[in-house]
């Protein structure tokens, strides 16, 4: 089974192409070029490096928010454009998800991943890290630093909290001013908080397997706040 | 506080291109303040030939943004019909990379959005008949 998977959520742009069970090319690009200058040429040459046909994938992959509007726009219009040419099935992945599967297994606990949203809001989903997989607690949930900490005061009390996220620092920071002793919360290394392709594959594989694969024309941004647009319907 | 008189369309489009040419590096915000007719998109055409933009702008109070390619990527927004941390999430306003210049005019209605730094102009109609205006610039 291939599987192409993009995320655009955040400012890098990463896709991966997997073939069963191994990885058969990850790409990743971090500069200050624009998803949709980088995305087209990225999907275009990993299908060349790795001497694969973009007819032969069996399932896109796509992160559907919450992160960069724009991102988010560019990555699931890519992800349409191509699985209607050849009706592929796709799975829409919550980007705060592939932040927890990020984490791995060692950290058992509570896993809290905080994006910034930007104006002091924080997008905020936390999962439980089981012995399988990652059980998701909340759904994608768009706080105020006041309402975050709450949130982690709350899962603090009874567990090992461990905070990741590109906001994870910050909330750490002002969790720090407010609580004095912070012994069960923990502050994930960047290097796990960097979205991994081996996340991507391990959440696809197992959102196609209980059948929760859409069509192209299904496949649905999850912005957590409606745009104007929307919230007039 | 710097107060400019301007007496014409041209000299709003000049004072445009003054400013342009006098930005500096890290001002990557300039919001424009002002109602209908005030002169905003006016002193934009000349704000935009100052960044080597040298084609038509026209007002984004439908598309809600422009985007022109000068000799870094002008991002000239309305913020007429946004009000709402919403709406100027969809709008692509915090997608922009620090390269990026963006010119907001109705920035009345999101300037509690705005970071520091931001450069405020306002425009200010001091007589229509003689097409009077006064532009005025915080920073």
């Amino acid at each position: 089974m291939k599987i192409l998977a993009i995320d655009t959520s955040s400012s890098p742009t990463f896709v991966s192409l997997f073939n069963s069970n191994k990885i058969l090319a990850e790409f990743s690009v971090n500069t200050e070029l624009k998803h949709g200058s980088t995305l087209m040429p990225m999907i275009d040459s990993i299908f060349k490096c790795s001497s694969q046909k973009l007819r032969e994938v069996d399932l896109f992959a796509v992160s559907i928010g919450p992160g960069s509007f724009t991102g988010l726009r560019v990555g699931i219009s890519t992800i349409k454009g191509m699985a209607m040419v050849f009706s592929t099935p796709c799975v829409g992945i919550s980007s705060l998800q592939i932040l927890a599967e990020s984490v791995g297994k060692t950290m058992k606990g509570v896993v809290i991943c905080i994006v910034d949203a930007k104006c002091g809001r924080f997008w905020v989903a936390v999962f439980k890290n089981c012995t399988e997989n990652f059980l998701r607690e909340t759904k994608d949930l768009i706080l105020d630093m006041s309402k975050l900490l709450e949130l982690v005061i709350k899962y603090e009390k009874n567990n090992k909290v461990f905070l990741t996220g590109d906001a994870a620092s910050l909330c750490y920071c002002e969790l720090k001013k407010k609580i004095k002793l912070v012994s069960k919360v923990f502050l994930v290394s960047e290097d796990f908080s960097f979205n991994k392709a081996s996340a991507v594959f391990k959440i696809a594989k197992s959102l196609f397997l209980n059948e929760k694969a859409v069509s192209a024309e299904s496949l649905c941004p999850l912005y957590v706040c409606a745009p104007k647009a929307e919230k007039v319907k | 506080m710097l107060e400019i008189e301007s007496n014409s369309p041209a000299q709003t489009e000049y004072i445009g291109y003054g400013i342009g040419k006098k930005l500096l590096s890290n001002q990557k915000i300039i919001a424009l303040y002002g109602g209908l007719a005030a002169g905003k998109t006016t002193f934009v055409k000349g704000l935009a030939r100052a960044f080597d933009f040298l084609s038509d702008v026209t007002s984004p109070t439908f598309t809600l943004v422009n985007e022109y390619d000068g000799k870094v990527k002008l991002y000239h927004y309305d913020m007429y019909r946004v009000k709402s941390w919403e709406d100027l999430v969809s709008t692509g306003f915090f997608d922009l990379d620090s390269e990026d210049v963006a010119i907001v005019e109705w920035s009345e209605n999101i300037d509690r959005y705005f970071p520091d730094g931001v450069l405020k102009i306002k425009f200010k109609i001091i007589d229509v008949k003689k097409n009077k205006r006064m532009i005025i610039i915080n920073n």
